[in-house]
């Protein structure tokens, strides 16, 4: 028996030392093999158990690795467990795993985890509670993608207005990345777009990466940086950064569905063929677990709205069903979608009766949906629906907007006395209710122009003394006040009268100065006339002097002088200036050997200079292992590496 | 003739018996109050009651400073001279000294101080110690190592813990023991400088041969968090009031 116990032993211990050779090498399939072998003998190790989940994860066979652990029942391995079923997008699952350990507090590892976990559940409160908990109390070389971390955490708390951003840390690109997400998300854009650029900068200088990962990192922040020029309405330049991005083809799918999406923002109603496909990019499959919940939704709105423009008709029902569904807070958009597919069916009526149903159910979009439905109406040509709709919204319907509206479809009905009695009934609701605003005078003074030509003289007077209440001074108000009265109340009109300027202010003493005062302006542009004339002899008086001067007798010439030949152009220049001129050879000699200075050549000192910029250039930080980053309220990038397991050794 | 003579010997000698001790009194008595006003203040002068800010360039000594003499919170800059300032805290004071932390200054005023300091409050920038763990346990180490700071209590003051991203006391604790390690090894291989003065020898720290720990050493060294901005000093003040 011992005999046979040793060839076994002996087995096993080979075994052993073939999985820790191939395991320090990174050979993770030999060693898998090894660990086979040695199960193969003895089937319950528990440390060669825990050797074979470690190398299928090591091999990134996360579902391999998790049916294992379930079969062999191996219940302490809470760790792989949860780390196989978080890689598998199972985040729910392997939160229950975390939890159920019963490990308090919980290992550095395990509490990571828990921490990633939160983040792809979108529970980021507790992720950066947990994150600054990690960073207090842990140091190793890992910090860098743990700060990185942190503040893509943070920028996706500052989606939501209302709470407060911790400060977050500048130092790499990465990090500018998500600072500039913050801004983004917090409407700043100019910062945000200045946030990328030196991020862009940073990452073209990064020395530890190979060129084709600079250029999907480059991608990566360019796509963003599109997405923010397009917020400030620089739509060209978005859309030709957003299309040079996408001839790169990135593997990062979700980065694909981003610049897809904002593409098709981009076009519109134009182009549909081409956002057709680009929304199709923008739904697949592949990039489903990298997108967050809110990127979802608007990729799925947009497909919608496709589809209206696309004028599928039946497709926008179903799509619109669909969103609905998945997408409870955006019911209203969905429906407002629908509703406008049906207008152009010509089904108003049904798109009414859907609207007033969501109406009664929905109080908080009553008076949005009103709206709606008096836009179908109008649509539809039943001015009359439309009419009874404003009225009934209550006492809204005295807001300077609607009064407009419902005045604009009186008139246009030709019923003049409805409108008035309206524009009346506005005047008195406002005299009850004692509303002072400066933004009703337009509506006062609307209201006394109507009624004036309308004859109405009493109620545009009642217009215009509310009028007068917030502008005293103003002395047009006051005539046209005067005027209306006139019709009605004579003594009131000889009272108000009296406020007026007088007659009598209109020729002043001063304002007959002013008008001698122009006179005496004509005067003096007759005196400068008369100026003008007098200056004009003395231009004569050089050409006088010119002719003096042509009467002096000729000057005495040479007597072999020919007048046929040109006399030298040179004659006047030094000698060693004109041409032709030899230099004495032996000044350029001396010269030439005297150029230049004495020693070594200048390029040999350049390279031997160990004290220059470029040998003390310090090479930037390796690119963090795991990373998240997070977009503005329309889809942007995320991007997502592969976090390695900690503690793989055995 | 005689007689005459014994008489004007015998009040010679009267004479110069009563006028020499007045004189001779006065004057070992004044020389006593002499010696005794030296001795007194020299004993003053010997005696340790200041308490020093050390630490690096930018990590809150000058704020921590501001804080504890006027409750206030300024911009400040690096400093190229040392504060000093009067610590109040109930019936007792002390003389409260921010010493720069550039490399190039900090030892000149350090040495000015370190013979009358009681307490050693060592700044140590939370955010950034990780990064600059080597020259902050460089430093520690100069002034653990100098035997004019032995009778000195240390206070290891980690600052700016309002920071997100600022680690704890004991995460820094660990950080300095390993890379005090190293510098003690690498310390103990320099060369001996020529002419030292006795009163400047350095003391090799913690036990040779074992990996460095705080508990090993003979002064009495804690740590503590702290955060100059939110006015979070009581760790400090508490230290302070303890040993005054």
């Amino acid at each position: 028996m011992s005999k046979d116990a040793n060839p076994k032993e002996a087995l096993i211990k080979a075994a052993y030392a073939d999985v820790n050779k191939f395991g320090n090498n990174q050979e993770f399939d030999k060693a898998v093999k090894a660990v086979n072998r040695i199960l193969g003998v003895a089937p319950d190790d528990p440390t060669a158990l825990h050797c074979k989940v470690v190398c299928l994860v090591q091999l990134s066979k996360f579902e391999e690795a998790y049916k294992f652990i379930e079969k062999n029942r191996l219940s302490s391995l809470f760790f792989e467990k949860a780390y196989c079923e978080y890689q598998l997008n199972k985040q729910q699952q392997a939160l229950k795993t975390i939890d159920d350990a019963g490990l308090q507090p919980l290992p550095p590892n395990l509490k990571e985890l828990r921490t990633q976990v939160l983040y792809r559940l979108e529970r980021y409160d507790e992720c950066l509670d947990s994150y600054r908990d990690i960073i207090k109390n842990t140091s190793d070389e890992y910090e860098e993608e743990r700060r990185t971390n942190l503040s893509a955490v943070a920028a996706n708390l500052a989606v939501d207005q209302t709470k407060e951003v911790p400060e977050v840390p500048e130092d790499t690109y990465e990090q500018y990345f998500n600072s500039a997400c913050i801004q983004a998300n917090r409407q700043k854009y100019a910062e945000a777009e200045r946030k990328l650029r030196t991020s862009e900068k940073l990452c073209l200088e990064d020395e530890c990466a190979s060129e084709e990962e600079i250029i999907e990192e480059v991608d990566v922040i360019r796509v963003q940086l599109a997405y923010v020029l397009q917020l400030q309405g620089k739509t060209k330049e978005a859309s030709s950064i957003y299309a040079d991005c996408l001839r790169h083809k990135p593997k990062d799918a979700a980065l694909v569905a981003v610049a897809s999406n904002n593409l098709v923002v981009v076009n519109k109603d134009q182009n549909v063929f081409d956002s057709k496909k680009k929304i199709r990019a923008a739904l697949a499959d592949a990039c489903e677990s990298r997108l967050t919940s809110r990127q979802k939704q608007v990729i799925a709105l947009n497909n919608c709205l496709l589809a209206l423009y696309t004028n599928a008709g039946d497709q926008v029902q179903q799509l619109s069903q669909k969103l609905a569904q998945t997408y409870p807070q955006v019911e209203f958009e969905a429906l407002l979608i629908r509703c406008t597919q049906l207008a152009k069916d010509r089904k108003h009526k049904e798109a009414i009766e859907q609207l007033q149903k969501f109406a009664a159910a929905h109080k908080s979009h009553e008076f949005v949906s009103k709206f709606a439905i008096i836009q179908l109406q109008l649509l539809q040509g039943n001015r009359k629906d439309a009419i009874e709709t404003l009225l009934s919204l209550g006492e809204a319907k005295y807001k300077p907007g609607v009064v407009s509206a419902l005045v604009s479809l009186y008139l246009g009905t030709d019923n003049k006395t409805a409108a008035s009695a309206l524009l009346k009934s506005a005047v008195d609701w406002y005299k009850k209710n004692e509303v002072s605003s400066g933004d009703l005078s337009d509506m006062w003074r609307q209201a006394a122009e109507f009624h004036l030509r309308g004859g109405a003289s009493e109620t545009a007077a009642s217009s215009l003394e509310e009028l007068l209440k917030l502008n005293p001074n103003d002395t047009k108000v006051l005539a046209q006040l005067v005027i209306a009265y006139a019709q009605f109340q004579p003594k009131r009109a000889l009272e108000l009268s009296r406020k007026l300027p007088k007659l009598e202010t209109l020729t002043t003493a001063s304002e007959i100065d002013a008008l001698e005062a122009a006179n005496w302006v004509m005067s003096a542009k007759a005196a400068k006339k008369t100026a003008n004339t007098k200056v004009e002899p003395s231009p004569s008086t050089p050409l006088e002097k010119k002719k003096n001067r042509n009467r002096k007798r000729k000057g005495k010439l040479p007597k072999n002088y020919n007048a046929e030949v040109a006399p030298d152009p040179e004659r006047w220049l030094p000698k060693y200036e004109r041409t032709g001129f030899r230099k004495k050879r032996g000044g350029a000699r001396g010269k030439d050997v005297i150029k230049g200075s004495q020693g070594m050549a200048s390029g040999a000192a350049d390279q031997y200079d160990m004290s220059s910029r470029v040998n003390l250039t310090k090479n930037s930080p390796a690119t963090p292992v795991y990373q998240e980053t997070a977009p503005g309220p329309r889809q942007q990038h995320r991007k997502g590496g592969h976090k390695k397991k900690k503690g793989g050794r055995f | 003739m005689d007689k005459l003579n014994e008489n004007a010997r015998q009040r010679k000698q009267i004479k110069l018996g009563e006028i020499d001790t007045g004189p001779i009194i006065v004057a070992l008595l004044l020389g006593f109050i002499a010696v005794a006003i030296f001795v007194i203040l020299r004993r003053r002068s010997a005696g340790r009651k200041d308490f020093l800010l050390t630490g690096l360039s930018e990590s809150g000594k000058s704020a921590i400073f501001m804080q504890l003499i006027h409750g206030k919170f300024p911009a400040t800059f690096t400093s190229i001279k040392e504060n000093v300032g009067d610590y109040r805290t109930g019936s007792a004071s002390a003389r409260l000294v921010d010493i720069p932390g550039h490399y190039r200054v900090r030892d000149k005023c350090l040495e000015l101080y370190k013979h009358r300091a009681k307490g050693i409050v060592f700044v140590v920038d939370s955010v950034t110690a990780h990064k600059d763990i080597r020259d902050v346990a460089d430093f520690l180490y100069t002034i653990l190592s100098d035997s004019a700071t032995q009778p000195c209590s240390v206070l290891v003051l980690c600052n700016k813990q309002d920071q997100t991203t600022a680690k704890s006391a004991q995460v820094i604790k660990s950080l300095l023991e390993s890379e005090l390690h190293t510098v003690r090894d690498t310390r103990s291989r320099k060369l001996q400088s020529v002419g030292d003065e006795d009163g400047s020898k350095s003391i090799t720290l913690g036990k040779p041969g074992r990996d460095f720990e705080f508990s090993h050493i003979a002064q009495n060294i804690q740590f503590a968090e702290a955060s100059a901005k939110d006015t979070e000093l009581d760790p400090l003040t508490d230290w302070l009031a303890r040993l005054l």
